[in-house]
């Protein structure tokens, strides 16, 4: 009907209203305005009034049969569920009650996850290879290079925490103890043509002036420890792999332990160790890092682990060396004594990871959310339709 | 009967304390209702029997869910609740069995307008009622049982709503496109529309 195409669905709507007498006065009296003024409007509400007539004339049909009750239509326990206000608790309410228990559960679970504290986080440095990891610009700038204990291998995070804001920087040195730097002391562990940043152990060792007791004084040197402790070369002492490199060779070369227990050339002085953060844990690695300029040494003692024995070796080696050296031997010794290292424990493992299990906790805590969603809706439309 | 003169209110609740007897009052004063609604959106009396069959059984198991209010519109409710789920049980769009308006042999007595015709005015309704029948069969399932409520059943919007468990709004919409759907099916039997009502 090409009518139809000028009204609109609210115009019907207003229309078929209109017929059953649903509208507001305003409503009403706007519509019949409009129906003054638009004879399409007049005459789709003539066909809307025949359509209902026709279908009026569909009459409320009899029913065929009675459709009463007997008996036996009725069970037991629907008689039972009529008796006088008898309270029976409904399935789908249950289920309403048991989709909010989920639902609490659910979030309770998610809550406690969260909250817990997270798992301190390992102060203890992840455990230290070989060579010795340098963090060259702090420790470049302390000015009295001491123990660094700070990042020592297998030291746990308790152990390292109190030296831990000091380890920022300084040097990790990874002293392997199984070799005595008896030789360390004619090493020439820094550059050859001895320029004055390097270090050179052989030097140090030499020149009395290296075999001091203020001879780590870090002021002497502004050097940062390697790996090694030794400066190896004049360009900058922030490679500290090559500067592993480079001091291990030398002191290979030189005959001297390939460790960096060359530092432990006697060169650490109580000032040093009395520098340590801490005493050497346990068991730690007493790595040390040697700076050795031009007339004086500094030696940097990281523990690790325990060199106590290979300390010990490293001393008894010493005893060999000049006697400045010894000098330093004994000091490296009671300053080794001081802290006294036990067994190193086991590399600090990430802590427990609670992470997991909060992953876990809040997966498991919004299934039960999601699934108490579900069963309180599937509840609330099964309630809905009892009633209805 | 004394009871047949009882409100409903008072059958209700001696029903809701367990007499049968009651309840069979109230089937018999609203089944005529409930199967013709049935019948009307199912399309078929069969269909429409069992429904009515199982709202009366359904009511007086959740009788003791009423809490006064329409009771027609409650009643009426669980009807077309029933008619929905027999139509999405057997998926179908309702159909006008021929049978259903002649007197011919079938397992239910055809439905007997309230009224009594000519028999040719009955065979002319016949023929125009199930042209009506046919275009209301066509009609959206939510759409048809407005249509039933209010210009077959003469149930205001009210009881629209509180049947259908919709907002007065949404009946109005539903029953002004079920009327202009059915206007439209209707200009295809034109030939059988009376004079006065030609669309």
């Amino acid at each position: 009907m090409s009518a139809e195409q000028h009204i609109s669905p609210q115009d019907y709507e207003l229309l078929s209203a209109y017929i059953d007498g649903e509208l507001t006065d305003v409503e009403r009296d706007t519509l019949e305005q409009r129906l003054t003024t638009e004879p399409t409007l007049q005459r789709e509400l003539s066909s809307l009034r025949n359509t209902i007539n026709l279908i009026n004339q569909l009459q409320p049909l009899t029913a065929p049969r009675n459709f009463t009750l007997t008996a036996n239509m009725v069970t037991p326990k629907n008689v039972i569920q009529l008796q006088p206000r008898r309270r029976r608790v409904r399935p789908d309410y249950l289920s309403l009650v048991a989709s909010v228990l989920l639902m609490l559960f659910g979030v309770m679970f998610m809550l406690s996850e969260l909250s817990q504290p997270a798992a301190p986080q390992a102060s203890a440095p992840v455990p230290q290879s070989a060579e010795a990891q340098v963090e060259a610009p702090a420790v470049a700038n302390a000015p009295t290079k001491s123990i660094d204990e700070s990042a020592p291998v297998g030291r746990t995070a308790d152990d390292t925490n109190a030296q831990a804001a000091d380890g920022a920087g300084m040097e990790k040195i990874e002293v392997d103890n199984t070799k005595l730097p008896s030789p360390l002391l004619n090493q020439t562990l820094a550059d050859e043509d001895g320029a004055s940043p390097e270090l050179r152990l052989e030097s140090a060792l030499d020149d009395d002036t290296t075999a001091t007791d203020e001879g780590f004084s870090g002021a002497d040197s502004e050097q940062p420890m390697d790996t090694l402790a030794f400066e190896e070369s004049d360009d900058t002492a922030d490679s500290a792999a090559s500067n592993d490199a480079e001091l291990s060779d030398t002191v290979a070369d030189g005959g001297m332990a390939e460790t960096s227990e060359t530092q432990s050339f006697g060169e650490v002085t109580d000032e040093d160790m009395a520098e340590a953060e801490e005493p050497a844990a346990a068991g730690a690695v007493m790595m040390q890092t040697t700076t050795i300029t031009g007339t004086t040494t500094e030696v940097d003692t990281v523990t690790t682990g325990g060199m106590a024995d290979q300390n010990d070796d490293v001393t008894d080696d010493r005893a060999d060396t000049t006697p400045e050296i010894a000098s330093q031997v004994s000091n490296i010794e009671e300053n080794h004594t001081i802290a006294t290292p036990t067994e190193v424990p086991p590399p600090a493992e990430p802590p427990a990871q609670s992470t997991s299990s909060p992953i876990t906790g809040i997966e498991v805590g919004l299934g039960l959310l999601t699934i108490g969603l579900i069963l309180l809706i599937a509840s609330l439309i099964i309630i809905r339709r009892n009633r209805g | 009967m004394a009871n047949q003169e009882q409100p409903d209110e008072i059958l209700i609740e001696q029903s809701q304390q367990g007499q049968l007897e009651a309840f069979n009052q109230l089937v018999l004063r609203y089944q005529d209702l409930v199967f013709s609604v049935s019948y009307r959106v199912m399309g078929e009396s069969q269909s429409a029997a069992d429904v009515t069959q199982d709202t009366f059984i359904k009511a007086y198991e959740r009788l003791d869910t009423f809490r006064g209010g329409n009771f027609k519109a409650w009643l009426t409710r669980i009807a077309t609740n029933g008619c929905y789920d027999e139509l999405r049980r057997t998926k179908r769009r309702p159909q006008t069995y021929l049978e259903d308006l002649t007197p011919e042999d079938s397992d239910d007595e055809p439905p007997i307008p309230s009224s009594v015709d000519t028999p040719e005015q009955v065979a002319e309704q016949s023929d125009l009622q199930r042209a009506i029948q046919q275009c209301i069969n066509n009609l959206k399932d939510d759409q048809r049982t407005v249509l039933v409520l209010s210009d077959v059943q003469g149930m205001s919007y009210q009881e629209i709503a509180d049947s259908t468990d919709t907002q007065i709004g949404t009946v109005k919409s539903r029953l002004s496109r079920a009327r202009l759907a059915v206007r439209n099916c209707l200009q295809g039997f034109s030939e059988l529309l009376p004079d006065q009502y030609r669309l």
